[in-house]
């Protein structure tokens, strides 16, 4: 029995899954809009179709498996962990540690980076007069998109891009969120990622980028990339930086680019597997992660000792109450339901 | 092997308007069709040549009518792609047949013993990738496919949200699907 999926089939993953969706999709709320959009994304991809075709056979397959019943399936769910790890360890270090995870912002430059922000997107809108597919996410949602030249964006939560080929090259701007890259290799066609601080080029390559308010963190995970702020940058920001597999580096308008010393690329792609990893992450951070995943509970930190306070651990994206109960048995953390959400804070001194 | 399946496949005209709601039946078309499918479970380029013509046919189709059953037009192409692979390919092996699989529970004997091997095989490969699954993905597959549970019921059942539900089970399906399947 060779039952192991490959690499390959790994990131063929997504489009089987969003086959299995659209089936079900159409069984359980037929509607016209609901068919329109279907036809629209069979139309997007030979490898859609191939997908749906394989999806329905499986599920024809499946049709008449274990009739007798004679699996138990209370006995499969007693093997079944909860679905959060504990957390590991509490780091009770605060400004002492060194920033290595992505997770971690900065909040310096940020009026500087709404600026170019805006600047960039006036500079999008006079491209987007020619045209350009979009594909965004809403709250909580993820989906794989394959471009023409056969590149996949893996759309993480919250995110929107738009996708403009020409003949002499595939740019992309990343105008929320994060998504992460496959890209085909074409020759004299470069593929470009803009963000409002950084512009990366690859050529055959799988890299991240995850854009924040503070900057652009880009991640590579396989190949070689170029990164260069995303304007004419002013003197202090230094020129462009090539990065290879293993590194990452974060962009900020007016800074230099830095590479990060220890970058943890599983984190860095945690996400497409909808787990939340935090190393030493203050709560600040961690709420505003599991808020980007999730349009309700919003959770609240309040007090500027409860936001700093860091943990490490991995979370399903998908259960944010896990953190707050987790948190909840903490001595040094109370936290209330109200109508807006939940807030954490830290617990009153004896 | 049934050849005159092979050789008579409901060359029927693709669905007219009027049919009413799609039901994405998935059995109702071509059991040559599933059976070609079945057996190429693993990536071969037979599929992708198979999903490329199906297509190019399927953007040559007028946009409302394939949004009337975008469901129903896709296996009604597939099957007359799969019928001219056949004619290209004449006698084309196909061991599997998924209505053989109602005959052998009713008449074991009746069965060629090729067959029963792959079904029994293909029973066994099913069993082997669940196990793989990990054990919530894994019962939530059998609640919905064996047990014809509601995904409502399923997330009331293990207190989770509807919508974790349908993820995990889409993930499920998908490693099934991805997974090497052997011949």
């Amino acid at each position: 029995m060779s039952n192991q999926r490959d690499l390959q089939g790994r990131d063929e993953l997504a489009i089987a899954e969003r086959a299995a969706a659209w089936l079900s999709a159409l069984r359980h709320e037929d509607g016209e809009d609901r068919r329109a959009a279907f036809a629209e994304w069979l139309r997007e991809s030979p490898r859609h179709v191939e997908e749906v075709l394989f999806a329905s056979t499986v599920e024809r397959a499946l049709a008449g498996f274990d009739a007798k019943g004679e699996i138990d399936v209370e006995e499969i769910l007693r093997e079944a962990p909860g679905n959060v790890v504990q957390l590991k360890e509490k780091a009770h270090l605060t400004s002492a540690l060194s920033p290595l995870g992505r997770r971690r912002g900065r909040k310096t430059g940020w009026v500087v980076a709404a600026g170019m922000a805006m600047a960039a997107v006036a500079g999008w809108v006079a491209i987007d007069s020619f045209g350009g597919e979009r594909y965004s996410t809403s709250i909580g949602e993820q989906r794989a998109v394959e471009l023409d030249d056969g590149s996949l964006v893996y759309l993480n939560t919250h995110s929107r891009v738009r996708v403009r080929f020409t003949a002499d090259g595939r740019d992309i701007e990343l105008l929320q969120g994060e998504a992460l890259f496959k890209v085909a290799q074409e020759a004299g066609r470069p593929f470009r990622v803009h963000t409002a601080d950084a512009v990366i080029q690859a050529l055959g390559t799988q890299f991240n980028v995850y854009r924040r308010t503070g900057g652009t963190i880009v991640s590579v995970i396989d190949g070689r990339v170029r990164v260069a702020h995303g304007r004419p940058a002013a003197d202090t920001a230094g020129g462009p930086t090539e990065l290879v597999a293993g590194e990452a580096a974060e962009v900020a308008a007016e800074r230099p680019i830095v590479k990060q010393p220890a970058p943890d690329l599983a984190q860095a792609t945690a996400w497409r597997q909808r787990r939340l990893v935090f190393q030493a992450d203050t709560l600040e951070d961690i709420a505003a992660e599991f808020n980007r995943y999730n349009r309700t509970p919003q959770i609240q930190i309040e007090g500027e000792a409860a936001r700093q306070t860091r943990f490490t651990g991995v979370f399903d994206a998908d259960d944010p109450m896990s953190l707050v109960q987790l948190l909840g048995k903490d001595r040094e953390l109370t936290f209330e339901e109200r109508a807006d959400g939940l807030v954490l804070k830290s617990r009153p001194g004896p | 092997m049934n050849e005159e399946r092979i050789k008579n496949p409901h060359p029927s005209p693709l669905p007219q308007a009027g049919e009413g709601k799609e039901k994405g039946g998935f059995e109702q078309y071509q059991p040559a069709l599933q059976r070609f499918l079945l057996r190429r479970l693993r990536c071969t380029q037979d599929a992708r040549d198979l999903a490329q013509e199906v297509y190019l046919r399927v953007l040559r189709v007028a946009d409302p009518k394939l949004v009337r059953q975008p469901l129903s037009y896709l296996y009604r192409i597939a099957s007359n792609v799969v019928y001219e692979f056949h004619i290209h390919q004449q006698h084309e092996a196909v061991t599997f047949d998924s209505e053989a699989m109602e005959q052998l529970a009713e008449h074991p004997a009746n069965v060629q013993p090729d067959e029963m091997s792959d079904r029994l095989s293909l029973q066994r490969q099913i069993a082997g990738v669940l196990k793989e699954l990990p054990p919530l993905q894994r019962a939530i597959l059998l609640m919905q496919k064996r047990d014809g549970l509601s995904y409502a019921e399923i997330a009331q059942k293990l207190s989770i949200s509807v919508h974790t539900v349908e993820k995990y089970l889409f993930r499920a399906l998908a490693v099934v699907r991805a997974t090497k399947w052997e011949r």
